[in-house]
């Protein structure tokens, strides 16, 4: 981020106001942005966050979008990302010490939860929430986990439609999706096993969907994730959506799945990806033997 | 009979090309065949460089994070040709010399041909590789 965008964001959070575009994306729509001064113990750093909140009087939870480039860490508000890039604000503790130097911003728009890697760019890191799920803001008790996580999935696919995706390279839909699954869990899984049965999917989009439900990282909603892949890959009727929840599962490399597989490929009439199902079932075959050896 | 290979192409967009006219063919396959300049790349086989080595190349080199599954197609230098594509060697920018070294731009030039280019590549029947085969 460019100087000036940085000094831009820091008059727009002294303010109390969000005013747009800073340098870093369009507008993302009603948000407050609030400086935060006052220091926090490490140890206690979530909760004291919410204590936090609590006394500047609001229950909504937040997303930190970072000022300047602090380190090597990145944390992301799932909606911004889709129309900025990620927001470099360094790992917690660097974090911390902006807090303390009163440099960093936060932005109150994303109810629930806040999630954040604990360290740097570590696939491997754990996630952290700095804000527990509960802390809903009023219009969201009213709507609801699920309403709003569909609202914005719903925002996540419209924005992908844009998007032009390309094996190898993480998408920002797939980005979003992630960043929405370590904040809401099985409801984000939910919500792209409502969209990939909807008639008139996009393809392009809903095959990145099969896909990223194969390839994310993250085990509390793995076997909810495979069940879901392999029921696409058994009754979609769009070969292409099958395609990609073959993918998916390829991507899982879990051999369980094998029997699923096999009879997709014993009943598939596309030839095309009746030859992609084999190389799937000969990969788990090869998965299966190296396990049991 | 010299072959050309396009690589980095993404499975699932050529599976309703079976049994269709080039014309007829769903747009998303236009999505793997995006030309800079109307041109795009391809490379040829050789004896030391086969058609997955140069598909290999591609899906495990930037902008890739990590290696990562991919698509390739075989078809006929001549095809090509036939279509009235000027061909031009050029240097490719992939991970690997040897691959680099039978590079090609073909200048595709219109839109017809660039469907006409989209069914010779259909009917050679794109082949995959799986994420754990790109190494």
């Amino acid at each position: 981020m460019s100087r000036s965008a940085s000094t831009s964001m820091k008059e727009a959070v002294r303010r109390g106001t969000f005013v747009g575009s800073t340098g870093i994306g369009p507008d993302i729509g009603p948000a407050t942005y609030l400086q935060i001064t006052c220091p926090f113990d490490d140890s206690r750093f979530g909760i004291d966050l919410a204590e936090y909140l609590q006394k500047v009087g609001s229950d909504e939870a937040v997303v930190i979008r970072g000022l300047g480039s602090l380190g090597s860490g990145v944390l992301y508000d799932p909606l911004a990302e889709l129309m900025s890039r990620p927001l470099n604000v360094g790992t917690i503790r660097s974090l911390l010490e902006r807090f303390r130097e009163g440099h960093t911003g936060v932005v109150f728009d994303l109810p629930c939860s806040v999630t954040a890697r604990t360290t740097s760019y570590d696939a491997r890191a754990p996630f952290i929430n700095l804000v527990q799920p509960g802390s809903l803001g009023s219009t969201d008790r009213v709507l609801g986990i699920p309403q709003l996580v569909e609202s914005k999935f719903a925002t996540a696919v419209t924005f992908a439609g844009g998007e032009w995706f390309e094996d190898g390279v993480e998408s920002r839909f797939s980005r979003t999706l992630s960043m929405l699954a370590f904040a809401y869990g099985d409801a984000v899984v939910a919500s792209v096993e409502r969209f990939l049965a909807s008639p008139d999917v996009n393809k392009e989009v809903a095959v990145e969907a099969a896909q990223w439900l194969g390839e994310v990282d993250h085990p509390a909603s793995r076997a909810y994730r495979k069940n879901l892949l392999e029921k696409v890959l058994g009754t979609s009727s769009a070969v292409r959506i099958r395609h990609g929840a073959a993918a998916g599962l390829a991507a899982m490399d879990d051999p369980s799945s094998l029997p699923a597989v096999i009879e997709a490929r014993d009943r598939e009439t596309n030839r095309g990806l009746q030859n992609f199902l084999q190389l799937v079932v000969d990969q788990l075959e090869r998965t299966r033997a190296c396990l049991s050896s | 009979m010299p072959q050309f290979v396009r690589a980095g192409l993404r499975h699932d967009r050529w599976l309703e090309t079976e049994g269709r006219e080039p014309l007829d063919f769903p747009a998303d396959v236009l999505t793997d065949l995006k030309t800079i300049g109307d041109e795009l790349s391809v490379f040829e086989v050789s004896g030391a460089v086969t058609a997955e080595r140069i598909a290999i190349a591609l899906a495990a080199g930037p902008p890739k994070r990590e290696p990562a599954k991919t698509t390739y197609a075989v078809f006929d230098r001549e095809a090509v040709e036939h279509l009235g594509i000027v061909i031009k060697k050029t240097d490719g920018d992939t991970i690997d010399a040897a691959v680099n070294l039978v590079h090609y731009d073909v200048h595709v030039g219109t839109t017809r041909n660039l469907i006409g280019l989209a069914g010779v590549i259909a009917r050679s029947t794109p082949i995959s590789i799986l994420k754990k085969d790109v190494t």
